[in-house]
């Protein structure tokens, strides 16, 4: 059983590196405004771990991308903060974001075997990210980069430093770019699905070297997943994405025990659980959500969730629902979750 | 990567070996009795008769094809009875001067073809990138021997500026090669530079919405070392092909370009000799413009192999 | 994936997966969005798509405009191309009710590029039939088959790829001798060997598939494998080839005609206007601008439609 980086959320101490308010970004196509990123809010302490979490299409991708200000050319961010140590990533020049990329912040992407440039050796690949930082001398930014290969567990790293990336396996290519995130000793690791193209076997062994890193270097960590198991062993804090908008925000200990979105009820109904619905002998079936999410071009006037939302009312269908305060450092967005007036969770 | 380049080399072998047989068997099709050909109409029928003998015309095709063959092997590919020379003599003299103008042109092509592309890839649907594929569109479409002419009527004819005949010597001093030079070269750059242009755009675009790319960019790399450095170097091998492929379309181009400007080249050569029914001048400059095109693919593949390790890989791999 | 254009298809791609959100159906408001995908689908068709992409449409109407020429302009011109008339020798154009001007024998230059339309029309499209024909059922045995078989029709492809085509062309006309049915012969022949390469490719691309696999286990024929099964697969890229494929065989029978080996005089085609433009360069530069004007457009438009359609077949083929 992992031992996870727990995060003192946001009751205890923990100095806030990154608060994210309100962020939209937007993408301008032909037939539309793709609004991907439409409201996402969340804080994370220095040296935590927050888990982004919905299901694909939810913008999670999108909105990692957004922090790095990595967005293809018909994306925009248009409206939001994103408060890094107290500097607007927003307003912030390309120039100075790029000191800030890989050295600041670094990224770790879904499948290692496209996220690696194929022509280049992967010391080459490492170096250049210590030296695009960092002033050392070849010798030096050398031994840097094996030191970073050691650090992820890459065996005889001297050696491999010369070898291409189609030459290692998709687990141990993601370990050499962790190497190169971690390569710069970065603040915050925003890791995008950073297992699923990997083999179920190589998953824990690549999580469980994040959470390693994590606790050695003290980095602040964003794993966006769609698999809220992997949440609640490995983040302090989780925040739930549904068609581009955050429904649910929490300490992933709160949100397990009290829930409060009916998506996120959806979404812990169709998790499989050990032991979970054998009660009195009878296999329950994994609960599915019904329908499917909405068009982004054409949300923003209502509630996302209401189509396939069993507990909707005419509300839903009219307005959009405010991201509320409902406990101390427990948020959602839902019109009938509100101080006033709870709903009642219903036996899936 | 000996091994590589070996297995490539005995590849050729067969190709080779079909390259002369088409060439043999075409200008054995030809119409006409070459030692009729030489002697002229008006020759006496005893004198034919021993000019068929001696050029071994009597003998079975399959024999003729195995003399020609060994010679061909010994680098002996007959006489010109036009100029009573050998024409091994007569091609390398001719040679140098179309690799002349095929390297110029290239250089021109490459030049200014691959960074139209790179900038038109960087700014996709920008003015800059529609007008130069729509001029490189123009340019693919041209007939190379008509802009030759424009060239020539507004450059030699109009404003006088530049010769239109003829290579110029060193002799004159270096301007002078190099106003001889510009129109030809320039004429026969323009398909490979709107081609490489193309390509090169293609290709860019393809790689620049790979995931190493945007990888490359969370590293905080700057944009230039982004697309030069990472983007360019995995967009190159379907370029590299390209330049190979347009060898073949340069000595092709060649043949009119030269014609032109009475460029003393390979092309010029040519066209003389099927007029004059020089059959071996055919045989032999055909056949060396065919190998020059083999072993340039051959030097692309090689490149080819340079420029993607993984190919390196596989192939090692799989001599094991 | 259902966009609107190609244009905006490549947009979307390029964005990746990073608009996720972008190719959902939802069933959530309704009208808007029923008439949204309604749209979206009737734009979809191929003929739509290419009436969409400007320079397919572009490229169609230069191709249809001088087909149309090719095919009823000489009897509109109302005018003998093979006339010739001293005094109206090197006309300037517009002189003596000549748009174009004269040629070198006094015959009216507009009449000349209007019968050479259908030479170059005639003689491309033909040559690029010959080669298709040809070349696709090379390629479809070739790949097909396999073994010796196939090594050997490829080497030979191999060495036709060694010459220039320009060449290759050039050394079989000599041998078959001048006439415009061996010019197109000539260039079909010349053309085989592209169409062989991209059909064979093809076939063993797609005879892995699982799907043709498939259908051989129920005991299909090879030739009913080959035919219903393996050609239409690989048609949309013949299609293209041949699209382009014509642009370059009337570049072809230019340059040929223009060496003096192609049509020969005093039957009218492009080449062979620019030849004689060549020589009265000084006096009278109109004979090679606008015959060779008219293979620049006509070449244009064919690479254009060609371009087009492979976006919209196929926007992942390269050149």
């Amino acid at each position: 059983m992992r031992t996870g980086m727990r995060q003192n959320a946001n009751e205890a101490a923990g100095e806030t590196l990154l608060r994210v308010r309100d962020l939209r970004t937007h993408f301008f196509t032909g037939s539309g405004v793709v609004k991907a990123v439409d409201g996402v809010s969340f804080d994370l302490a220095r040296g935590g771990a927050l888990g982004i979490v919905g299901e694909s299409g939810s913008g999670k991708s999108v909105a990692s991308n957004s922090i790095m200000r990595l967005l293809p050319k018909n994306g925009r961010i248009v409206d939001g903060s994103i408060l890094f140590e107290g500097r607007d990533l927003v307003e912030v020049r390309e120039k100075d974001m790029l000191k800030i990329r890989g050295q600041e912040i670094s990224m770790i992407f879904q499948d290692p075997m496209t996220s690696l440039d194929p022509v280049f050796k992967i010391g080459d690949q490492v170096i250049e990210v210590l030296r695009a930082h960092r002033r050392l001398s070849n010798a030096e930014a050398w031994s840097e980069a094996v030191k970073a290969l050691t650090m992820v567990g890459i065996p005889e790293p001297e050696k491999r430093m010369n070898s291409y990336p189609h030459e290692f396996s998709g687990g141990m290519r993601q370990r050499v770019f962790i190497a190169m995130a971690i390569a710069c000793r970065p603040k915050l690791i925003i890791a995008d699905e950073p297992t699923t193209a990997l083999d179920v076997t190589v998953q824990a062994q690549v999580l469980d070297l994040l959470v390693d890193l994590q606790r050695e270097m003290g980095t602040s960590v964003i794993l966006v997943t769609h698999n809220l198991g992997v949440v609640w062993s490995l983040c302090g804090a989780v925040m739930v994405m549904y068609a581009g908008k955050t429904v649910e925000y929490a300490t992933a200990k709160d949100l397990y025990r009290n829930p409060l979105h009916p998506y996120t009820w959806g979404l812990l109904n169709s998790m499989p659980r050990l032991g979970a619905g054998k009660e009195k002998g009878k296999e329950k079936p994994l609960a599915i959500i019904p329908g499917t999410p909405p068009d982004l071009r054409l949300t923003a006037r209502n509630c996302n969730f209401h189509n396939r939302c069993a507990y909707r009312g005419d509300v839903c269908k009219e307005e959009v629902p405010p991201l509320i305060e409902l406990e101390p450092g427990h948020f959602a967005a839902c019109h009938f979750q509100t101080s006033g007036g709870r709903l009642t969770r219903k036996e899936a | 990567m000996s091994k590589i380049i070996l297995k490539r080399m005995v590849q050729l072998i067969p190709v080779l070996f079909i390259v002369v047989s088409i060439v043999f068997a075409i200008t054995r099709l030809m119409p006409g009795n070459p030692a009729m050909i030489i002697l002229g109409p008006q020759a006496p029928r005893e004198a034919v008769e021993k000019m068929t003998l001696e050029m071994g015309l009597d003998k079975s095709i399959p024999e003729q094809f195995g003399k020609y063959l060994l010679g061909v092997l010994r680098g002996d590919f007959g006489k010109s009875y036009r100029y009573n020379r050998p024409v091994l003599t007569i091609l390398l003299e001719k040679l140098p001067n179309t690799i002349y103008l095929a390297g110029a042109s290239i250089l021109i092509a490459l030049l200014v073809g691959i960074p139209v592309g790179i900038v038109s890839a960087c700014r996709q649907y920008s003015i800059f990138d529609y007008a130069s594929m729509l001029a490189a569109l123009v340019g693919v479409s041209m007939p190379p021997f008509w802009l030759g002419l424009m060239l020539v009527l507004v450059f030699s004819v109009r404003l006088g500026w530049l010769p239109s005949i003829g290579m110029g010597s060193f002799g004159n001093g270096i301007g002078d090669v190099l106003s001889h030079l510009v129109m030809p070269a320039f004429c026969l750059s323009t398909g490979s530079m709107a081609n490489f242009a193309r390509v090169t755009r293609a290709s860019m675009l393809d790689v620049i919405h790979q995931d190493y790319i945007k990888a490359v960019r969370a590293k905080g790399i700057g944009e230039r070392t982004v697309i030069f450095k990472h983007a360019l170097k995995n967009a190159l091998p379907p370029v590299v092909t390209v330049i190979g492929m347009r060898f073949s379309f340069l000595m092709g181009g060649a043949i009119l370009v030269e014609s032109i400007f009475s460029w003393p080249g390979m092309g010029r050569l040519i066209v003389e000799a099927i007029g004059n029914k020089d059959y071996a001048v055919i045989q032999g400059s055909v056949l060396l413009m065919a190998f020059i095109y083999v072993l340039i693919n051959l030097i692309v593949d090689i490149a080819y192999t340079y420029l993607n390790p993984k190919i390196t890989y596989e192939t090692e791999r799989g001599a094991r | 994936m259902t966009w609107k254009m190609s244009k905006i298809s490549k947009m979307s791609k390029m964005s990746g997966a990073l608009t996720p959100g972008g190719e959902r159906e939802g069933d959530l408001s309704g009208a808007a969005q029923q008439a949204m995908i309604l749209r979206e689908r009737a734009a979809n068709s191929v003929w739509r798509k290419l009436c969409r992409n400007k320079s397919a449409f572009a490229g169609f109407v230069i191709v249809a405009v001088v087909v149309f020429t090719a095919i009823l302009g000489p009897s509109l011109v109302g005018k003998d191309p093979n006339k010739m008339n001293f005094v109206n020798m090197y006309a300037k154009p517009g002189e003596r009710g000549m748009i174009l001007g004269g040629d070198e024998f006094g015959r009216d230059l507009f009449a000349r590029v209007v019968y050479g339309a259908r030479i170059s029309i005639l003689v491309s499209v033909g040559g690029m039939a010959i080669g298709a024909v040809v070349g696709v059922l090379l390629g479809l045995i070739s790949g097909f088959e396999g073994g010796m078989l196939d090594s050997f029709l490829m080497r030979v492809m191999d060495g036709m790829f060694a010459f220039p085509f320009i060449l290759l062309a050039l050394l079989l006309l000599t041998t078959l001798g001048e006439g415009i049915q061996n010019v197109i012969l000539a260039i079909g022949i010349a053309n085989v060997p592209g169409y062989a390469r991209i059909v064979r490719g093809q076939v063993l691309f797609v005879k892995n598939e699982e799907y043709i696999k498939s259908v051989a286990a129920l005991g299909a024929s090879s030739v009913r494998l080959i035919f219903a099964h393996i050609l239409p697969n690989v048609f949309s890229q013949v299609i293209v080839y041949a699209t382009l494929n014509v642009a370059g065989a009337i570049l072809t029978e230019a340059s040929l005609s223009f060496l003096g080996m192609g049509i020969t005089p005093p039957t009218a085609s492009w080449g062979g206007i620019l030849k004689s433009g060549q020589d009265c360069l000084q006096t009278a530069p109109h004979l090679a601008l606008y015959s060779g004007l008219a293979i620049l457009l006509t070449v244009l438009g064919f690479n254009l439609l060609g371009d087009g359609i492979r976006d919209v077949l196929d926007p992942k083929m390269k050149t």
